[in-house]
């Protein structure tokens, strides 16, 4: 089950992940790491890693972990918002696609 | 193309958006010349439907002889916009390709139809062949034909220059009087 956890508030983990939208609540269906890209799969309603190679990757809800979750245990997912971590080195401007390393993201020139 | 989920902010920070440039984003009325193709070469590819939802680049054939099969009707007709149309049909002669063109002069008129016996052998064309108002030409004098300017259209052919023995031209009429005493001069 979905739910919504807050809107439009800042989180800041522990791990120095902050974020700022609209962040929700689900039960992870694997192990999933923070900052991992992952979909709510229908059959289950649990959350899973995506990448470019599942099929469901154009048409499921994307999000991304804003912390470390166990299978099987409740965590946060940004679903629309800004996301940061200080450790990334990105290039600003370019797109953030999906990766086809499941959980992982690619940069893309625009 | 992999779906879009955000963009990158600065070094630290991305904006994610689930919906961010998604397939459906447009409505589905995306332009086919916005349909990226990085990631291939060569410049004879097309996108082809796989038949599973997909699509995918696939390399183009060689040429391949076409018969138009779908055509069920017992006119094909080929709508050249001018006034004079041409099918042409291409043809290798060494090294040098020739052209075999049908056409037509310019129609003014009527729609005119060439219509081809139930016969096969070859079409035997002459540049020689005078138009309607000249004659041909013989030992013994001239051919005139009928409609030209001498020979009235309700004339028949028949002069000889070398002697009276016909007219220079008839009437069909008179042509008939003539049957018995027509001879072949050689």
């Amino acid at each position: 089950m979905i739910r919504i956890y807050s809107q439009e508030k800042d989180i800041t983990d522990a791990n120095g992940i902050s974020a700022t939208g609209l962040i929700i609540k689900a039960e992870a269906g694997e192990t999933i790491t923070a900052l991992d890209v992952c979909y709510i799969k229908a059959s289950d309603e649990k959350a899973y890693k995506l990448g470019t190679g599942i099929s469901e990757a154009n048409t499921a809800i994307a999000m991304m972990a804003i912390e470390g979750v166990a299978s099987a245990s409740i965590g946060r997912f940004v679903l629309k918002g800004t996301v940061k971590y200080a450790s990334w080195a990105l290039t600003g401007g370019k797109k953030v696609e999906l990766s086809a390393t499941p959980g992982q993201f690619a940069e893309v020139a625009e | 193309m992999a779906r879009v989920i955000g963009k990158v902010l600065s070094a630290t920070e991305i904006y994610f958006d689930s919906a961010y440039f998604t397939p459906t984003l447009s409505g589905g009325a995306v332009e086919g010349t916005a349909v990226l193709s990085t990631g291939e070469a060569g410049g004879t590819k097309f996108l082809r439907e796989d038949g599973d939802g997909t699509s995918s680049w696939q390399t183009a054939g060689g040429h391949t002889q076409n018969t138009d099969t779908g055509t069920t009707g017992n006119t094909f007709t080929v709508d050249s916009d001018s006034t004079t149309g041409k099918i042409i049909v291409d043809v290798a002669l060494g090294a040098a390709d020739l052209s075999l063109t049908l056409t037509n002069e310019t129609l003014t008129a009527n729609n005119r139809t060439a219509t081809f016996q139930n016969k096969t052998g070859t079409i035997a064309l002459t540049s020689d062949i005078p138009p309607a108002s000249n004659y041909i030409s013989s030992a013994y004098g001239d051919i005139i034909g009928m409609g030209s300017t001498i020979c009235a259209a309700d004339r028949l052919i028949g002069y000889d220059s070398n002697t009276t023995d016909l007219p220079a031209y008839i009437s069909i009429a008179d042509f008939l009087k003539y049957l018995d005493t027509i001879y072949v001069k050689i």
